[in-house]
């Protein structure tokens, strides 16, 4: 049996940016299970930015969805996703993702998806994702589009 | 076929690991990190081991879909044999679930299916004896050294 502790999770907030973080990973020393997470909004060229950073997955998915539910209520139709320091990314994330974007674009506005890492992008292509998010390898390029 | 594990350590055909913790999301890690260990022991290469990685916690989201899995155990069977690597994730002691929509309105097991599909041989999921099992095969590109 092996016990569940989270090692850290704090939250901060100023005018323009948070960050909640949650660690994870597994410590044979300690019996515990600690997964790095965190999420950062800011504001970058007028427009929300949400960075993700991490393992999304089914254990911190819903806090990746509280964060872009949050964003999009405060009346950002369009929001830029930052998944370049993702390291790991399952299906209940691209869930995540796919109803972020239907509420993204029943304001008409879109969300714009930031990945390089080949490992995340394989993800992307083989459910078919690619042909339905704007995907681009870095956030100079969202802002090119 | 490069094998990138050059511990002492290996596991070889025959072999058989067990692995049972709490049906909770965020265990699911465990099964990540374990399935990435052993297929490493068993000879698969770093793309193989990202893929079974990604499967194998997909498998656990599925076992856990159709039923109430807080008071239920996962239990991961993994099995080495020369030609190929067989997981399966099974249910144990939990009720029917209520729905098995996602908060974000999309059937959970569609994802799941495609990146399963994609990554490995063979799946497939079943209900029997009180318990949801799903299972994953994924052969190996060479022969076993």
């Amino acid at each position: 049996m092996f016990r569940f502790l989270t090692i850290g999770n704090r939250a901060k907030a100023n005018s323009d940016c948070r960050r909640v973080c949650v660690s994870a990973g597994l410590s044979e020393r300690r019996g515990t299970v600690e997964q790095a997470f965190s999420i950062e909004k800011r504001i970058e060229g007028g427009r929300p930015v949400v960075v993700v950073e991490g393992e999304i997955d089914v254990a911190t998915a819903p806090q990746l969805r509280e964060c872009l539910h949050e964003v999009i209520a405060e009346g950002n139709a369009t929001v830029v996703l930052d998944l370049l320091p993702v390291t790991f990314l399952d299906s209940t994330a691209l869930g995540v993702l796919v109803g972020a974007l239907k509420r993204c674009r029943e304001l008409g506005g879109e969300l714009h998806v930031v990945v390089a890492d080949p490992r995340i992008m394989k993800i992307f292509e083989i459910t078919g994702l690619t042909n339905v998010f704007p995907i681009t390898d870095s956030l100079a390029a969202v802002g090119a589009a | 076929m490069t094998n990138e594990y050059v511990g002492t350590e290996v596991l070889e055909a025959g072999d058989h690991v067990q692995l049972t913790f709490p049906a909770r999301g965020d265990l699911v890690v465990l099964a990540r990190l374990v399935t990435s260990a052993i297929s490493a022991r068993a000879g698969f290469d770093i793309e193989d081991l990202e893929d079974l990685r990604l499967a194998v916690g997909e498998l656990c989201l599925l076992a856990m879909l159709d039923s109430d899995a807080r008071h239920g155990d996962l239990r991961l069977d993994f099995e080495v044999s020369p030609e190929a690597i067989d997981i399966s994730c099974t249910l144990i002691g939990a009720g029917p679930a209520l729905s098995t929509k996602t908060a974000d309105g999309v059937e959970a097991d569609q994802l799941s299916e495609q990146i399963l599909a994609a990554l490995v041989d063979e799946h497939g999921r079943k209900q029997e004896d009180g318990s949801a099992r799903a299972w994953l095969r994924k052969r190996r590109k060479g022969p076993l050294a």
